[in-house]
């Protein structure tokens, strides 16, 4: 089978072409470096069938990032028969940048233009001829996005891929280095290297890997370095051939592009000024999370029932909110997950008349076990559903990568850059996919740091936490600031922890950190609904399994004592489970929830959330029984239950993510440190929470004995400054 | 409880067990993957992420 490669810069439509040529549905975010390994995927639209390579998006050939050297290693030693370099056309001369570089493999390759549409919606024009001339490759206009041309650019790449190709370098032209260059690839070819071309530009640049595999030219090369004039540079030769690259690129540029001179300000530049702003950047930022929050958790949307007054007293209209009269309107994820509730209550009544006649212990296994507890956690799903949506919606637009900016000067004082915001903003959702995406970080420093503290990034799974207790606490009224708190705190705990890492930890300091903003556009309906139906059906597969599993588990050892062939007993405190719960209990004491009426009960939902975090909710509505979860908080006072949600937000995370940070640490050892620390902090800070908000002395206490410790450190850093 | 429901509650129990031990070996081989949802396909390097148009 034949084996094409789509190579260019990050964010220039590399996984969307991918998958509009393969059919796949890989994660394509409006933010650069969302690809970090190789994909792959096949097209059949040809004669022959084309096995397509997606690789990570790079700027160079250059071995500094993973990202470069999966690339660089895939078009080197695997052979590939074409190379698709994608061109975003509206950043023309960065791109082609790399195509300088790809053009010295000797590898078949043709250029993708791609938002080409873009570049005629702002008036530009862009001669494909000149450019192939320019390039010596065939040039095709394309919109991976819209679908236009992709399959005329596969059949030219088809029979390009048919025909070798003569390498050649654009430093050959260039009058300062390029008759080095001749000499140097002339050197190589004596010396049998193969792809002389590609070697000869990057052993006379001073590549380090290509100076360690080729010892012998190196001596030689170092006489030609010698015979040219490099003072104008330092001396640096690889300043030199990224400039002799640039100056063809320049020096092509006004035969290739004819500019718009009526161009005004577009819309990104002037949305930028505003929302990358270094003041009020981080405020419009919470600003906008809020709003988010507010519209998917609010009990009274917009708060049109307390500024004025707006309430809800016709039945018809009740039974449409699924609200009682006298009531506010509610936000729509709130309606929606009323409608879900309702949906899945009904359900349970049915399938319970079904079972009437059933054994009493299949009944309660069926309704108060596994349907009560898959319920705890499917019902909130219009929650996640929609939460999930507008932050695609705030990636998809390009905001996120924004974000990453504003983030970076906050960041760098923490030992991290704004490249780590990324697997901390995918922790949001998954804290797996997060922690994969940490080895995209160049320093050990940042990638350490960031896998600490990514647990406390409140994913997905813990949601059902906070939405059970938003609608108990503060009689309901305040779901979104309470949702929103936990989320806050969980930012404000992960960077307090990322500055003490940063003095604990002793590596190299944190990695620069370039990248490039992409264009603010549109969200894309079929690249927004493919993310919600991942969350789906990522939720749905979990429901159906490890969850299903475990509250069966639950539901047997609370149901049941030690002789369970004795029928079940009526008091949880006696089942098997109770009285293990009882023991387990006094490990949570110290945090003031385990204390309560259900204090076993809670410990042991805390303890199964390490299976998954679902399982929390799930398990708590199986060991309340017919009492029911909302009165098991209740019974709960306030710095109680919000110690509770913090410890359940910064303990271990699920199994699954020990697992991913288990194989990025590569050391048991580092591990369990990682797991010490995880534990610690959830039991300082929820402890903290209950005390302090139980007893006002503690509080006052704690708070004068931080502003103290604050002070001294303060006044030792100066110290140590000065 | 009768042997036979005994026997049927244990069975439900048994295969509970072996499914929470399934799920995790599943999530294991992947390296921590679900291995279900794009996000981890994109970042997942153990996976052998083929697909194919239609």
């Amino acid at each position: 089978m034949l084996k094409f490669c789509l190579a260019g810069n990050p964010n220039s439509g590399k996984t969307t072409l991918f998958n509009a040529l393969t059919g796949s549905t890989a994660h394509v975010g409006n933010w650069p470096g969302v690809t970090v390994d190789k994909r792959e995927g096949v097209y059949k639209k040809l004669e022959e069938k084309i096995n397509i390579v997606d690789l990570p998006g790079i700027y160079s050939l250059s071995p500094y990032t993973l990202e470069e050297v999966v690339s660089r290693n895939f078009i080197m030693d695997e052979n590939p028969d074409l190379i698709i370099n994608i061109v975003d056309a509206t950043k023309l001369e960065r791109n082609l940048y790399l195509t300088t570089q790809l053009l010295e493999t000797n590898v078949p390759m043709v250029i993708a233009l791609n938002m080409i549409d873009t570049v005629e919606k702002a008036g530009d024009k862009i001669d494909v001829r000149a450019m192939e001339k320019a390039f010596g490759v065939p040039v095709i206009a394309i919109s991976a996005l819209r679908g236009k041309n992709i399959n005329e650019l596969m059949k030219v790449a088809y029979q390009v891929s048919k025909t070798p190709r003569k390498s050649f370098s654009v430093v050959e032209y260039s009058p300062l280095i390029g008759k080095a260059c001749k000499e140097v690839e002339k050197l190589c070819w004596e010396h049998d290297v193969d792809c002389a071309c590609f070697h000869a530009v990057k052993v006379l640049e001073g590549d380090l890997l290509e100076v360690k595999d080729h010892p012998h030219i190196e001596e030689h090369v170092q006489e030609i370095r010698a015979t040219i004039d490099s003072s104008a540079f330092d001396g640096d030769f690889e300043a030199m051939v990224a400039d002799a690259r640039y100056q063809y690129i320049t020096s092509k540029m006004p035969s290739i592009v004819i500019k718009n001179a009526k161009r005004k300000v577009n819309v990104t530049q002037k949305a930028d000024k505003v929302l990358t702003h270094k003041v009020w950047g981080i405020p419009i930022f919470l600003v906008i999370m809020f709003a988010i929050f507010h519209v998917t958790f609010a009990e009274d949307f917009l708060y049109l029932g307390s500024l004025f007054g707006v309430q809800i007293n016709s039945d018809l209209w009740c039974t449409f909110w699924q609200v009682e009269a006298g009531s506010a309107i509610p936000s729509p994820g709130v309606w929606l997950q009323s409608w879900c509730g309702w949906l899945t209550g009904n359900v349970i009544d049915i399938v319970a008349g079904w079972m009437a006649s059933c054994p009493d212990w299949l009944t309660g296994l069926v309704c108060d076990g596994l349907l009560a507890g898959i319920d705890a956690i499917l019902s909130f799903l219009p929650h996640i559903l929609m939460l999930f949506l507008f932050l695609s919606i705030l990636e998809d637009t390009g905001y996120m990568a924004r974000v990453a900016f504003i983030m970076d000067r906050a960041f760098r004082k923490l030992g991290l850059s704004g490249k780590a915001f990324y697997p901390l903003l995918m922790c949001f959702g998954c804290g797996v996919p997060g922690v994969m995406a940490t080895k995209t970080l160049e320093s050990e420093k940042e990638r350490k740091i960031s896998l600490y503290i990514s647990p406390f990034f409140s994913c997905g799974a813990k949601l059902p936490i906070w939405l059970v207790f938003a609608g108990v606490l503060f009689g309901g009224q305040h779901g979104d600031l309470v949702v929103y708190s936990i989320y806050l705190i969980g930012i404000v705990v992960a960077l307090i922890c990322a500055i003490i890492l940063k003095l604990v930890i002793n590596k190299a300091e944190t990695a620069p950190f370039i990248m490039e903003l992409p264009d603010y556009h549109l969200p894309q309906f079929k690249n927004t609904m493919l993310h919600l139906w991942d969350k789906l059906k990522h939720y749905l597969v979990k429901a159906g399994t490890i969850i299903a599993s475990a509250i069966v588990i639950i539901w047997f050892l609370s149901n049941f004592g030690f002789a369970f062939w004795n029928g079940m007993v009526d008091d949880i405190n006696v089942s098997m489970l109770g009285q293990i719960g009882q023991v387990l209990q006094y490990l949570f004491y110290p945090m003031g929830w385990a204390m309560g009426d259900f204090g076993w009960q809670l410990a042991v939902s805390s303890l199964t959330g390490l299976l998954a975090k679902e399982e929390v909710v799930a398990t708590m509505e199986v060991l309340a029984g017919g009492m029911g979860l909302e009165f098991m908080i209740a019974s709960m006072t306030t710095p109680a239950a919000f110690a509770f949600m913090l410890f359940n937000l910064l303990c271990m995370p699920c199994m699954a993510m020990v697992g991913a940070v288990a194989g990025e640490l590569k050391s048991t050892k580092e591990l369990f440190k990682a797991i010490g620390f995880w534990m610690l902090v959830a039991y300082v800070v929820s402890g903290l929470t209950y005390w302090c908000f139980t007893y006002w002395w503690v509080g006052v206490i704690f708070a004068v004995a931080l502003v103290a410790a604050i002070v001294v450190l303060y006044i030792r850093y100066k110290k140590n400054k000065a | 409880m009768s042997p036979i429901e005994v026997v049927i509650l244990s069975l439900i129990v048994i295969g509970a067990v072996a499914g929470v031990v399934l799920s995790f070996r599943r999530e294991k081989k992947n390296g921590g993957c679900c291995g279900s949802c794009s996000a981890c396909k994109s970042k997942c390097p153990s996976k052998d992420n083929q697909s194919n148009n239609k």
